[in-house]
């Protein structure tokens, strides 16, 4: 294949695969904010992080799409294009792994939270963990990529 | 919370058999000020008076029982209902008054605002007088009004019938000189008119009446012009009138108001209400503690610079009938903190440590060291002159509206930007800083050059362009987090010192040795990818700054414990030190997504080598917002993450209790 195509698969994939993770994050995090904060709205502000870090994922995406492409002209061998291909697919992959997670964590954080505020600070480990898979994908890829 | 734990008598009522009993604020004590209240607030209502707070009330008289004062304050306000009840009366009146006048005015499509007569003379009479007449004027206006309408709409039938039959008597109608005509035409006048025309018709087809007709008609004609033609000038004055009576009765409700009698029983409204409200408040907190008939019991926490001057104030108040025990904390007691007020300046990060959990007392305050640590770590994500220089402005802009807006009275998320004033201004200056470092400026935009700040071994401080040389980032990254990360160890073991746990403390310097040991290594093998070498050469290195503090841990731990305790533990720290550092990667990893999304519109814009052109300018400024909001959204929850799950945790329990004393009001 050529290599320029290859490469332009990888930024698909990558800011595709991190857009759909950060939808996927964001609406089972929102709906659980909402019901949390029409109970107690003081918690809002607190419990944003959840949404933010989804958010983080598609910038991630965009991120590594981006360099792609901006590295387009000088990926000329096989070689590069298949490394920025998998650049792609490592940053797509662990930005779904990530929103997983977050998806999971973050609405138990928030019922959590709720009842008990001082749980807090236990809880919200879940979800910096599940993030911080992403933030993995992130360097891998970029090191691919650079 | 820090006050008082409130004795709960009924469990202790069968151990001292009814030497206590239970005794509580009678009921009717406790809804007689809600009462004074509500009743203050009905006529605050009636004199159409906002109830407001005062701020300045005096405190109330200590010699008088709470009984005395309530009784005292219902005599004074069914005396002051009493007062202000023909002011009230002049009130409803006068605003049914300008209700009726605004209505018809609405009924005859006229706005009572756009039209403001002149003010009328001042009103001498007594108000009720006035007001009286007030009212019969407006039924005589009333009624002219109608007969104003009536009028009209039978002239105006008469003329199109005159029309007519002039038609049909085939007669031309001019104009005859005729006398002033009265307005409002005489009763019979109107109807005269009407039955002369009927005559005119029926006897319309004999021929000889004519030239008798056809002036009578001219005649009747003529004068029904004139009567409608005074039409528009007498509902010019009857509006005239209307206006002037409302803003009379207006000026009648003003000077109500300047009256003496009533500002002074607004002012005695007011503080009628600020005494209730502080009585209702002392029954609050008396209903927090013990008591019987004669007794009052308290607990209380008292910091410890207070306790004389709390002391001298209670034998002060009950004259020394009172039994005094003091007691220092006990180990199983949980004491509350007392939380020293941080500058205004550094709120926003008093909020941010404080969301987190409050500290024990023994524990260091982080406020100050989040201070220093969050806008280093969010200048290093966030390094650009050009967004910091407008983050800096912003903070700037905030601290100065800080000082003149009411918080309080702000919406939420206004109150969050205000109180991040501080925090936005420390930000903004951290960001220009490593702007400067990593040459970047409103993105890499080439108009500044990394400058080289310093290099330590393999770290370059400043001095490379992140987006070309990423691993240099991130080495430097992890560079950071080392630094921090030990900082926390730092604070820990000094923490561990304050609280007498040598054991604790060791464990902690072991883990430092263990963290910057593991660094050394990685620095002095050059980096993960050659592990290997770390067993084979440099063995002795991996059992003296790796091994050996994990086996210390292991042993300390497992002498306060079991073995399996101990191995445990050690694995813990040699996870959470690796993952913990490793966790600082996204330092770089966020200033590159940062560097990239500004870069992503220095490309669409076409800047090059420096070169911001006019049509450059919107490009950019859209870019900065997007950098600035979600960029600047998504770094700050990252720093916070920082500080939460990987800094404070080492030395931070946040499970403190703050000590919110004993108030009055």
């Amino acid at each position: 294949m050529d290599p320029g195509v290859m490469a332009s698969i990888g930024a698909a994939i990558s800011i595709i695969t991190c857009a759909v993770s950060a939808t996927y994050a964001i609406i089972t995090c929102a709906p659980a904010l909402a019901a949390v904060t029409s109970e107690k709205p003081e918690l809002g502000s607190k419990l944003l992080i959840a949404i933010i870090l989804g958010e983080a994922l598609a910038i991630y995406g965009l991120l590594i799409a981006f360099m792609i492409i901006s590295r387009l002209p000088s990926i000329t061998t096989e070689e590069a294009g298949l490394k920025a291909l998998i650049a792609g697919i490592s940053m797509g992959s662990a930005a779904a792994a990530a929103s997983v997670g977050i998806s999971y964590c973050g609405p138990a954080l928030m019922t959590a939270t709720v009842e008990k505020p001082e749980s807090y600070t236990v809880n919200i480990l879940g979800l910096v963990l599940s993030e911080a898979l992403a933030i993995y994908g992130l360097l891998i890829a970029f090191m691919l990529n650079a | 919370m820090g006050v008082a734990h409130c004795i709960d008598v009924r469990d202790e009522l069968e151990l001292f058999d009814g030497l206590l009993e239970q005794y509580e604020v009678p009921c009717e004590i406790v809804t007689r000020p809600a009462n004074i209240r509500t009743r203050v607030d009905r006529i605050l209502e009636g004199l159409e008076l906002k109830p407001e707070e005062l701020s300045d009330s005096e405190s109330l008289p200590p010699e008088k029982t709470i009984e005395e004062i309530l009784t005292e304050g219902e005599q004074k306000l069914s005396e002051i209902e009493g007062r202000s009840k023909p002011l009230i009366e002049t009130f409803i009146s006068s605003s049914n008054l300008i209700r009726k006048i605004d209505q018809m005015l609405s009924a005859w499509k006229i706005h009572p605002k756009k039209l403001l007569a002149e003010n009328a003379s001042s009103p001498e009479e007594l108000t009720e007088e006035m007001l009286l007449k007030a009212e019969q004027k407006l039924s005589d206006i009333e009624r002219r009004f109608k007969e104003m309408v009536e009028v009209s709409a039978r002239c105006s039938i008469i003329l199109s019938e005159i029309a007519q039959l002039s038609k049909s008597l085939k007669v031309r109608i001019t104009e005859v000189p005729i006398g002033k005509v009265l307005f409002p035409p005489a009763e019979k006048f109107l109807e005269f008119i009407e039955r002369t025309l009927l005559e005119i018709e029926s006897s319309k087809t004999v021929n000889e009446n004519r030239n008798a007709h056809t002036k009578q008609l001219m005649t009747m004609k003529t004068t029904i012009t004139k009567i409608m033609e005074q039409i528009p000038e007498i509902k010019a004055d009857i509006i005239k009138q209307t206006l002037e009576l409302r803003s009379l009765v207006d000026l009648v409700r003003q000077s109500t108001k300047a009256n003496p009698e009533f500002k002074a029983i607004h002012s005695e409204l007011l503080s009628l209400r600020a005494i209730a409200r502080e009585i209702e408040e002392v029954i609050k907190v008396e209903n927090n503690m013990g008591s019987c008939a004669t007794t009052v019991y308290l607990e209380a926490w008292v910091p410890k610079h207070c306790l004389i001057k709390v002391i001298d104030g209670i034998k002060k108040i009950t004259k020394g009938k009172c039994i005094i025990e003091e007691e220092p904390p006990k180990p199983e007691d949980s004491v509350p903190t007392v939380i020293k007020p941080v500058p205004r300046f550094l709120e926003g990060f008093e909020k941010l440590t404080f969301s987190l959990g409050y500290p024990r007392p023994e524990e260091i305050n982080p406020v100050y060291l989040m201070a220093i640590t969050f806008p280093f770590l969010f200048g290093i994500m966030f390094a650009d002159v050009g967004q910091g220089a407008i983050l800096l402005i912003l903070g700037v802009i905030l601290l100065y509206f800080r000082g003149k807006v009411d918080i309080n009275k702000v919406g939420d998320i206004l109150r969050y930007f205000l109180f991040a004033g501080g925090l936005f201004v420390l930000c903004g200056i951290s960001a220009i800083f490593f702007g400067f470092l990593f040459g970047e400026f409103f993105g890499p935009s080439g108009v500044l050059h990394p400058i080289l700040l310093i290099t330590i071994g393999p770290f370059q401080i400043g001095g490379f362009d992140p987006m070309h040389e990423p691993l240099n980032m991130l080495r430097f990254a992890i560079f950071v987090g080392v630094i921090i990360l030990s900082l926390g160890l730092v604070l820990r073991v000094v923490n561990n010192i304050k609280k007498h746990r040598l054991k604790l403390a060791f464990i902690s310097s072991c883990w430092i040795w263990l963290l910057l040991g593991g660094f050394f290594m990685w620095v002095y093998w050059g980096g993960i990818s050659n592990i290997t070498r770390w067993f084979a050469e440099g063995n002795l290195m991996l059992l003296g700054l790796i091994a050996l503090p994990a086996l210390l841990i292991c042993i300390v731990t497992a002498t306060s414990g079991s073995i399996m305790e101990g191995i445990d533990f050690s694995i813990e720290v040699l996870i959470e030190s690796l993952d913990h550092t490793i966790s600082f990667s996204r330092l770089a990893a966020l200033f590159l997504t940062h560097t990239a999304l500004n870069y992503m519109f220095l490309i669409i814009a076409g800047v090059e080598n420096g070169a911001f052109t006019l049509q450059s300018i919107p490009i950019i400024m859209v870019g900065s917002i997007l950098a600035l909001s979600i960029e600047g959204l998504v770094i700050f929850v990252h720093c916070l993450r920082l500080h939460w799950v990987e800094l404070f945790p080492e030395f931070y329990s946040g499970k403190g209790i703050p000590y919110k004393p004993l108030k009055v009001k």
